[in-house]
């Protein structure tokens, strides 16, 4: 109904270190971009690294626990979930040996040593964290929570839940890359997203038609250096402390929330593609589109419903 | 036509409506006899007439869809379907009362008490007018009118709904959102001193095309494709920017006296885009030499600004649709800052008094003045920017060019038709100036 004949609308802005662009459809421009920003600036105040009187901030500096804010609970508990459902791979206490790994404020000039990487695994873990009610409890005074694989994902559903609630029914929300879309953009027109390619950043094979329906892509082409001959890529494997090194090149997620969609892409980048194909043909609602390298040639890889969301493939 | 003073306009103005206050009277005759159904119709089943449709059931009074009109048998029944999943019981049109064609209106307009008429714009005034003869409540979206013959003829018509007490609401839906309400009647009550100039806007992306299809007929392609054409639509200066024109005439407690701009066709050109323009800048003066300037564009890809501001001789103001209403002393201190949260849907709460007037039997609403002149503030500014000329409001009133084609049938001719090359006329400025007044 309310896609058809009505004006589009677009805000863009800058937030959590990137930027945004919401386009919604609407008879009047009945959201203003004040009050996007102050959306997102209650998140901030609750989940951002960079403001030291955060939340979580708060959290990483005390030494026991502290009560959780309604953003920062969902989450948390969230994040339990796909730590669960990921058998641990999806893990929010990670921070210290991302930053031993030259991708927090310092870079690095030589590998880490094992017994350093193996001091900071002490206190990596989930199990280190409880979370009672809406305390969050840390088991180890010195653990450490990121949530910035999930709370861009996280901020692009509140916005749209904010959109739901002004009764705005067709809409596209990305933030960040992260993507959130909901009803269509004409009679019949879905909101078409492009996949980019690693193989030429210029253009993208790969077009999806998405309907109420989160989607996001994460790559290792974008996210990491070269050390002592060696590619190092940004996600670190939270059970041995090492850079994950398997041959996936960048997967595109499409789940229910934009939450689940930015929490499991970490995942698929760190598992192979087999297991990754297999782990979203078990999970209700999430279908995964994995690019990675064979013999130095990229191939790819679709779980058993993401065909459902193609709109066509151009080969070259 | 009356301009009225800021003093005026406190006196004659209700808190609820910013219009003329009416007196609550009963009215005779609204339901039939013993029964509390509000029986309504609804002309024109495209996205907007649905949205009001659910707007009406809204407003918590014991209403059912009884009848509905539109040109097109799959748009009619696309909406029903639609209607009828969200509101089961409380729709009640059998095949007989869906209503099909260009005179589908009459009909339905007969079955009900209060009919929404939310057709293309160019349709207004024929059916405002007939709403009015039947003696029916009306519910009439934005604009009404697309030349200037059609705003006498929707005025001739508000004169008889007065006389008989019909409730008239226009789909001007901030005279109904609470921070537009509660801003300016703080300004009229004098909070900032005299408005001396403003800004108004509307920029943003364009709407929907609908391209030709090999099986229509001129008219058929028209029809579907409205927004591109003038007798249909109007222009975006017209069709949207009337909102925030009707805003700058509210601020001001009167309509200009005279008007000029500048427009073209800059981007959207070609085929599937009619004869109407992509932006339009205008500047409306009023008789105390006070200006306002209204600004709105079709741009894809570029910054959006849908607001309005106003300077006056002791501060300033802002407001949006965001719910957002800010006034500053001359200082630039905050004198008031709306809420945004917590305010009640517009688009609900102009059904919503309707509505309760309706079911109460009280004669409280008579939206058509601000109705129809800030339209004709919209259709002179179109004309200025298509003409290049200065247009003054008392003779702009007078002018006869009709948009509206002798016949309605699908074998007819519109009015406006494209060349071998499937391209439409358009104004130039200068150029042919006796076609737009």
């Amino acid at each position: 109904m309310a896609y058809a004949q009505q004006p589009k609308f677009v805000i863009q802005g800058q937030a959590q270190g990137t930027s945004y662009r919401i386009q919604y459809y609407a008879q009047d421009s009945i959201v203003s971009k004040i009050e996007i920003d102050s959306v997102l600036n209650v998140i901030d105040r609750s989940m951002s690294l960079y403001d030291d009187q955060s939340l979580i901030s708060t959290f990483n500096k005390a030494d026991k626990s502290i009560e959780l804010d309604d953003h920062m609970a969902n989450v948390i508990k969230r994040s339990f979930d796909l730590n669960h459902r990921s058998k641990g791979v999806f893990d929010i206490t990670v921070m210290p040996l991302v930053g031993l790994w030259g991708f927090g404020p310092n870079r690095i000039n030589s590998f880490p040593q094992p017994q350093t990487i193996d001091s900071i695994l002490q206190f990596v873990g989930m199990d280190k964290l409880a979370l009672d009610g809406n305390t969050l409890i840390k088991k180890d005074k010195r653990v450490q929570v990121d949530l910035n694989g999930i709370a861009q994902g996280y901020s692009v559903d509140v916005i749209s839940q904010f959109l739901d609630n002004r009764g705005i029914a067709s809409y596209l929300v990305e933030l960040g890359g992260e993507i959130k879309v909901k009803g269509y953009k004409d009679i019949n027109v879905p909101f078409e997203i492009a996949i980019e390619s690693p193989q030429n950043a210029q253009y993208s094979d790969v077009i999806l038609q998405l309907t109420d329906k989160a989607v996001t892509t994460s790559g290792n082409y974008r996210r990491a250096f070269d050390l002592e001959g060696r590619r190092i890529h940004h996600h670190i494997n939270p059970h041995d402390g090492y850079p994950v090194q398997n041959n996936v090149a960048s997967v595109t997620v499409v789940a229910p929330t934009a939450m689940d969609a930015d929490g499991y892409d970490n995942v698929f980048m760190a598992m192979t593609p087999e297991e990754g194909i297999n782990l979203a043909n078990r999970l209700d609602d999430i279908e995964v589109y994995i690019i990675y390298k064979d013999n130095d040639r990229f191939k790819e890889a679709f779980s058993a419903g993401f065909y459902k969301y193609i709109k066509k493939q151009l080969t070259d | 036509m009356q301009h009225f003073k800021r003093r005026d306009f406190i006196k004659a103005g209700s808190a609820l409506t910013g219009a003329a206050a009416l007196s609550s009277m009963p009215i005779s005759n609204v339901f039939a006899a013993g029964s509390d159904v509000i029986k309504i119709a609804l002309i024109g089943c495209g996205g907007r007439g649905t949205g009001a449709t659910f707007d009406a059931f809204a407003s918590g009074q014991n209403i059912k869809l009884v009848a509905m009109a539109d040109a097109f048998q799959d748009n009619l029944e696309k909406t029903y379907q639609t209607i009828k999943e969200k509101f089961g019981d409380k729709v009640d049109v059998p095949d007989s009362r869906k209503y099909v064609g260009f005179d589908a209106y009459k009909a339905a307009i007969k079955d009900a008490d209060v009919v929404l008429l939310a057709t293309p714009p160019g349709f207004r005034p024929i059916h405002f007018e007939e709403a009015v003869k039947a003696g029916k409540h009306v519910f009439m979206e934005k604009p009404v009118a697309v030349d200037i013959p059609g705003i006498r003829k929707v005025l001739a018509a508000a004169e008889e709904a007065k006389k008989k007490k019909l409730n008239v609401v226009v789909g001007l839906q901030r005279r109904y959102q609470t921070n537009y309400r509660e801003a300016i009647k703080r300004i009229q009550d004098g909070a900032i001193g005299d408005v001396v100039s403003g800004q108004v806007y509307w920029n943003s992306g364009g709407v929907w095309v609908r391209p030709r299809k090999p099986e229509q007929t001129e008219m058929e392609y028209q029809m579907r494709n409205w927004f591109y054409f003038n007798w249909l639509c109007g222009d975006h200066i017209v069709e949207q920017h009337v909102h925030n024109i009707d805003i700058a005439n509210w601020v001001k407690g009167k309509y200009p006296v005279s008007i000029q701009g500048t427009g073209s066709r800059a981007h959207r050109t070609g085929k599937d885009y009619g004869e109407i323009y992509d932006n339009f800048a205008i500047e409306l003066t009023y008789d105390d030499g006070s200006v306002v300037y209204s600004q709105c564009r079709h741009f894809e890809g570029v910054s959006n600004r849908v607001d309005e501001s106003f300077q006056a001789t002791n501060g300033r103001a802002y407001l949006s649709a965001g719910n957002q209403a800010v006034l500053w002393d001359a200082k630039g201190n905050e004198i008031y800052r709306h809420d945004p949260k917590g305010n009640p849907n517009a688009y609900q709460q102009e059904h919503k008094e309707l509505f309760a007037a309706i079911a109460k039997n009280e004669y409280a609403f008579d939206d058509t003045q601000h109705g129809a002149y800030s339209t004709l503030t919209g259709i002179i500014g179109r004309i200025a920017c298509y003409t290049g000329k200065v247009i003054k409001w008392d003779e702009a009133i007078n002018s006869t060019v009709d948009l509206s084609p002798n016949v309605y049938a699908w074998d007819a001719l519109p009015s406006i038709v494209p060349n071998e090359n499937g391209e439409y006329p358009y104004a130039i400025p200068g150029k042919n100036t006796e076609l737009y007044i």
